[in-house]
């Protein structure tokens, strides 16, 4: 730095405070133009005068004790911002506790989906059934086998009725036994013959033997 | 499944660290004008937080305007110092 540098310091410092008039300030800034140290030397200065306006006058204290309400101001952002993050975080905690119960209730969903198999095939009338009955049923894939929906009316309420699934072969697996109802019931039955397999579906009785009957393929 | 809709909205737009950063800059400055020697403090004091002419001011001090502005000069460098030492991050 030369003196004519030195001697522009002051100058330097009022530019970089914004404090300089037009003419100052074009006589200075064409220095500046060319001369690297004094353009280094403005902009450490201007970066410094960029900081000024955190600090305000009614909280400088002239005197080197702390600003009076300088604590107080900090104790109160902190608070604030304590208030705003325990907000948050209960927020964070509640939609995880949304997210672990949806996933709960997707896995609760998905089990009894797997063990319920899928949904039963429209209810269909059985091409043989007693006079003053009618009969349909529906058939679901399930992991046991075959789960078969069953509504019925007009059935001997007093009579016990065998429901059979039967494979190509002729292999015949039971699915469980009802009662007749004179009125219209629907009941769920399952059999271990995988649905793939089953090609009739049919009931007896002790008395009649085949009483509804249906070939599904 | 509608439960897993959601979506986490903070009230704020502003980041919520930008309070205690801005507070955290202004206790910052304050102590760097503290730390600074009390010729430097008040050109700066009278000049730039209250806005007085450099002849008022070197009137009042009974020194030439150079001088207050060179003290103004060596307080703005000080200042950088004392910022510097308090962690101040431009």
């Amino acid at each position: 730095m030369n003196d004519d540098c030195r001697t522009r310091q002051g100058d330097l410092a009022a530019l970089a405070l914004g404090r300089l008039d037009d003419n100052e300030r074009t006589r200075l800034q064409a220095h500046v133009d060319g001369c690297a140290l004094c353009r280094t030397t403005l902009y450490e200065l201007r970066a410094t005068a960029r900081a000024l306006p955190y600090a305000s006058l009614d909280h400088l204290d002239i005197d080197d004790a702390p600003s009076s309400d300088l604590a107080e101001r900090i104790a109160r952002t902190a608070r604030d911002e304590r208030r705003r993050a325990h907000r948050t975080r209960l927020r964070r905690v509640g939609a995880a506790v949304v997210g672990v119960a949806a996933v709960l209730l997707l896995a609760v969903g998905f089990v009894v989906m797997a063990r319920d198999g899928d949904s039963p095939t429209a209810l269909q009338p059985f091409a043989v059934a007693p006079n003053g009955a009618v009969a349909t049923f529906g058939l679901a894939r399930n992991d046991q086998g075959t789960k078969i929906v069953l509504r019925q009316s007009g059935l001997d309420p007093t009579r016990v009725y065998w429901m059979w699934l039967a494979d190509e072969s002729g292999q015949r697996y039971n699915a469980g036994t009802f009662r007749g109802t004179e009125h219209e019931e629907t009941i769920t039955l399952q059999s271990a013959l995988p649905l793939e397999d089953t090609v009739r579906v049919w009931c007896t009785d002790a008395e009649t033997g085949v009483v509804l009957d249906s070939w599904v393929k | 499944v509608a439960a897993l809709d959601f979506t986490v909205v903070d009230e704020r737009t502003a980041h919520p660290g930008d309070d205690l950063d801005r507070l955290l800059s202004c206790w910052q400055v304050e102590e760097a004008l503290r730390k600074l020697s009390p010729d430097h403090r008040v050109v700066l004091v009278e000049t730039y937080y209250r806005g007085r002419p450099y002849g008022d001011v070197a009137a009042e001090l009974g020194v030439p305007v150079g001088t207050v502005k060179s003290r103004v000069f060596y307080a703005l460098r000080a200042l950088r110092l004392a910022l510097e030492e308090l962690g101040w991050q431009e």
